[in-house]
């Protein structure tokens, strides 16, 4: 047995997934892992997450069944993001996980619809894809493997019910071999060299350990208090501070995350099997709390209530997020805008990357130069990502979009968008959390066209392209139509307790 | 937009480089009104002298629809699945760098986690009995790998040797037939438009070839990228300090070996690449620290059969162009960059700028923004490679020599120093998607070269030791008899030389297809 123990202080969605990450990837004659619940609401999402494909896989190496945590979590199928009303008045587009179109002749498939586009053809970008096909007539399915041998995918992730999931991920946890201990902090034991010994808590109980997570969400109890911790405010890169969170009935279909701007912000739904969160993120400067409150109110179509009350967000990251040791985990690392963004995805590959690292036989200095590099890297491109979003967010000039085109940008985020406006290739970046095809995709949907096409399609057969182009659109709404409803498979596949 | 299509390209030296580029840009631009002229002189020597390829050929090859058997055969081409460096860690050392994986990855952990805690139990074997491609290669055993990713024979990938003069001859058949337009002559001159531009060449012959777009494939002298545009040169021999060679081949004596041979020397190193027809033997090392007469009598006395030509000097600096593409000139090949031939990566860093030339290839406006991005990967590309073979010569415990002094003492860029701590803190080797050489190489050199972790991932303590010893030899095991399966390299060679099927799948990875 070994006396090497891991301590994780929190009681939310990021504590548990730590304690489940952690219990799966080391037996307890490794690792013992205890987790104390201080039992007071964190703050941190806890109502719905819009996960990305990546949950999936956390999942299969938890061996986790993903029907019997469907089940558990009212969740849905989700095949991408529904932008509505956001680059273009009236404009719909579906960001499916897929691909979009296939390449031709060795040339990138949307080298074609840039040409196409440069012809003047108007069809919508993502007629080309699979997902938003099957998600625009509410249909899913699992694509058989001849289908996949051709080519064809149909990548998804979840929506999940957060508060369900913090429950599921515990049982797991527990099962493997979690302690809990119920207690809050009072203060840290440091040594001479400023790691922490123990949490001595309110009730005089000191538990030791090794190394320590904190997972206390956005008021980061225990990093904060370690000697040079500094937290980097966004409030020039992600210029909002509010956000109203709203539950209403269960939305027609499950299968996109709605995005769509207004006013002081932008409305964001995540649609669970059973209900809708709602959420609008605001900057007060451009919006008062009342009118945004009437205009979440009415997006969700749910009474008023005086127990929701905006709250304040502040986006930042920490500097360090490993500190001698002590690892900031979830919104106690940063807080990204629910803006394309999955509060699982965040929580996971950190905790993923510290399992990538960690020595429990040495020293861990080099290993956290690594992880504070590598999540600022990745942090900083999920921030690229998300300005790319404000950025095209045209549909909408007053208020809060009229300061949109004022945000600094990163060199990286320069970089793609000035090579992708030349010719549509998108720059290499180490560390990205989406993929190139979702970038292009991304970017494209959003009527941000290249000025020019791929070199290499001069002088290429346009008739043939036209031809081809439209049979990729007509085998994927065939393909889409052949799927199954919706609300079917989901209730077959989901497995309920 | 018509009239911004580049129409003319004029690439400058044939060579592995000039050919590779012509043969490349005739077979994507093909039906597509461009004019390719490639003019080399029978005057300049190329500096190919029997190469060592890295995997990657085989997709370059693949790509322009080059059967492989007929490529085989018209370069006198031999199988090679890794590279043997002897000498390196410490005098008596050997250890095989292979286009393979080690073990298997175990319930995600990567595999020389559980190797290392055996070894610091002071059990099993040296990392190269987990690796089909070491083991067979070091029975000098070949057969082609399986693509079915379940399957032992997945776990590696090939390359060939080949004479690269050969090679070069070949895809100047294949460039002609696809209309490349080849002029014999020396450039004299070079004349630019007013923005710097190059707008034509000048031959000895008086002739005066124009061209919208110029490729510089001339070698070491860089006509265009440095004579004439003054792009300049990063010097890296701080940390590369081999700054010559001298190769010689000669004739077949003893084994076929399906690997590439690197010898520590006293100032540098050895190679013998072993081709169909003869051996390629060179030498690589530092003038400062060896004079010319002893580097050739150090090649001499050492190579196993005859002699067929005399020996060859070359001359280089380690380092890179500061733009492999200024204006409308790009260096591929020597004028773009050079690192010594110790990983076999001459080759792959051509085809990577080609294939990146291809990926970026502009019109006559050249935009800037696809400009930079090539140079930034090329860049990239470079370094990485670079900072790999800083390590080789580091990571050394060898006090025999002044040049190995330098070399263990020489401080390396803090990339590189971090990769290695990190290695040295818990086997951790750091992952990148844009560059050549990924988990198992790094493995490969630590662990041949005594850098060893003080502590491994603590996830495979979930095994018993009982459990770990068992894997342990299974896997081991299943390798022997893997490698025990396979023909002899020769043998292999005379079996499937004309053979096109079996061969698989080409990749663009070092590895197997499992990676």
């Amino acid at each position: 047995m070994t006396s090497h123990r891991l301590v994780i202080y929190g009681g939310g969605v990021s504590a548990w997934v730590t304690a489940a990450a952690l219990t799966n990837a080391y037996t307890v004659d490794v690792l013992k892992v205890v987790l104390v619940n201080p039992g007071v609401n964190t703050k941190e999402p806890s109502i719905a997450d819009s996960g990305f494909t990546s949950l999936r896989r956390f999942h299969a190496s938890m061996r986790i069944s993903e029907r019997e945590l469907m089940g558990q979590t009212s969740a849905t199928f989700k095949l991408g993001a529904l932008y509505k009303n956001w680059s273009k008045p009236g404009q719909n587009f579906i960001h499916g996980f897929s691909n979009y179109g296939s390449m031709l002749d060795g040339i990138d498939f949307h080298q074609y619809a840039v040409l196409l586009h440069q012809c003047g053809d108007t069809t919508a970008f993502d007629a080309y894809s699979l997902a938003a096909q099957a998600a625009a007539a509410k249909k899913f399915g699992f694509l058989n493997k001849d289908l996949v041998e051709q080519g064809f995918n149909l990548d998804y992730s979840l929506h999940v019910d957060l508060s369900q999931y913090s429950q599921l991920m515990q049982t797991c946890a527990v099962r493997k071999h979690l302690e809990v201990i119920c207690g809050q902090l009072d203060h840290l034991n440091l040594d001479a060299d400023g790691n922490i010994k123990a949490l001595v808590l309110t009730s005089g109980e000191v538990v030791g350990g090794d190394f320590f997570f904190d997972c206390s969400g956005s008021d980061s109890v225990l990093v904060r208090q370690l000697p040079g911790d500094k937290f980097l405010k966004w409030d020039k890169e992600l210029p909002v501070n509010k956000q109203i969170d709203l539950v209403g009935g269960a939305a027609k279909s499950g299968l996109c995350t709605d995005l769509s701007v207004c006013r002081g912000g932008w409305l964001k739904s995540i649609p669970l099997k059973d209900k809708t969160l709602y959420s609008l993120t605001y900057n007060s400067e451009y919006e008062s709390d009342d009118a945004a409150m009437t205009a979440a109110i009415n997006f969700a179509g749910v009474e008023l209530s005086d127990a929701v009350q905006p709250l304040t967000i502040v986006p930042g990251r920490r500097e360090r997020f490993w500190v001698k040791n002590c690892l900031a985990i979830g919104a106690a690392a940063g807080n990204f805008t629910e803006l394309t963004f999955s509060y699982l995805h965040h929580v996971q590959s950190g905790v993923l990357r510290f399992i990538d690292l960690y020595s429990a036989a040495g020293v861990n200095d080099f290993s956290a130069q690594q992880y504070n590099q590598l999540t600022s890297d990745e942090y900083a491109r999920v921030l690229d990502y998300q300005q790319l979003n404000l950025l095209l967010g045209a549909a909408e000039s007053s208020g809060f979009w009229s300061c949109t085109s004022k945000i600094p940008r990163t060199a990286e985020l320069q970089r793609k968008l000035s090579l992708f406006k030349e010719r549509g290739k998108l720059a290499f970046e180490e560390y990205e959390t989406w993929m190139p095809g979702s970038w292009v995709s991304l970017l494209l949907g959003n009527n941000y066209w290249p000025e020019k096409h791929d070199v290499l399609l001069n002088g290429c057969n346009l008739e043939l392209v036209v031809k081809r182009l439209g049979q990729m659109r007509m085998v994927n709404s065939n393909l889409a139509a052949q799927l199954s409803d919706e609300d079917e498979i989901l209730g077959k596949y989901a497995i309920l307790k | 937009m018509q009239e911004e299509q580049i129409k003319q390209i004029v690439i400058i030296g044939g060579g592995t480089s000039g050919w590779m580029t012509a043969a490349a840009l005739a077979h994507f631009l093909k039906n597509k009104s461009y004019a390719i002229t490639l003019i080399e002189s029978e005057a300049i020597g190329t500096v190919g002298v029997g190469e060592a390829t890295l995997p990657h050929l085989r997709f370059f090859n693949q790509t322009l629809g080059i059967d492989e058997a007929e490529f085989m055969a018209a370069t006198n081409a031999t199988y090679k699945m890794g590279i043997e460096f002897s000498n390196w860690g410490k005098m008596g050392d050997a250890y095989i760098h292979p286009f393979g994986e080690y073990g298997r990855e175990i319930n995600g952990v990567a595999f020389h986690h559980y190797w290392l805690r055996q070894h610091f139990q002071g059990l099993g074997k040296s990392i190269d009995y987990y690796s089909l491609p070491v083991v067979a290669a070091a029975q000098q055993k070949f057969m082609f790998p399986m693509s079915d990713e379940r399957s032992v024979f997945s776990t590696y990938s090939y390359a060939f040797h080949i004479d690269a003069g050969m090679y070069a001859s070949y895809l100047r058949k294949y460039s002609e037939n696809l209309g490349v337009v080849r002029e014999e002559g020396k450039v004299v001159a070079v004349n630019q438009r007013d923005n710097g531009e190059i707008s034509s060449v000048q031959l000895e012959t008086g002739a005066v070839i124009g061209g919208d777009f110029f490729i510089d494939c001339s070698g070491f002298r860089g006509v265009l990228i440095e004579q004439t545009l003054k792009t300049g040169y990063e010097n890296w021999s701080h940390w590369l300090p081999c700054n010559r060679a001298v190769a010689a081949p000669s004739e077949l004596d003893g084994a076929l070996l399906p690997y590439t041979k690197a010898i520590a020397q006293v100032a540098g190193w050895r190679w013998r690449i072993p081709l169909r027809h003869r051996t390629g033997n060179g030498h690589v090392y530092c003038s400062e620290f060896i004079t010319d007469q002893d580097a050739c009598d150090t090649l001499m006395s050492n190579i196993d059969g005859k002699l067929i030509a005399d020996p060859k000097f070359l001359q280089f600096t380690t380092g890179k162009r500061k733009k492999a593409w200024n204006k409308n000139c790009v260096a591929i090949g020597l004028s773009g960059g050079f690192l010594e031939p110790l990983e076999s990566t001459s080759i792959y860093l051509i085809q990577i700028a080609i294939m990146k030339l291809i990926e970026f290839f502009p019109d006559k406006k050249f935009d800037l923004a696809g400009v930079d991005e090539f140079n930034r990967l090329m860049d990239m590309e470079y370094l990485r490679v670079r900072d790999f073979l800083i390590l080789h010569y580091h990571a050394t415990q060898r006090n025999d020599a002044p040049f190995w002094d330098y070399c263990r003492n020489m401080s390396i860029p803090d990339e590189l120093a971090h990769k290695m701590a990190l290695f040295r803190e818990r086997g951790h080797v750091v992952e990148y998607q844009g560059g050549l050489f990924l988990e198992p190489s790094w493995v490969a050199v630590y662990l041949g070269q005594g850098v060893v972790p003080s502590a491994y991932d603590p996830r495979v303590n979930w095994m018993t030791n009982s459990q770990l010893e068992k894997t342990m030899l299974e896997i081991e095991a299943l390798i022997d008899r893997a490698a025990m399966q396979m023909p002899a390299h020769h043998v292999f060679l005379e079996q499937h030389q004309a053979k096109t099927n079996g061969r698989p799948r080409a990749l663009m990875s070092l590895y197997g297809g499992r990676q």
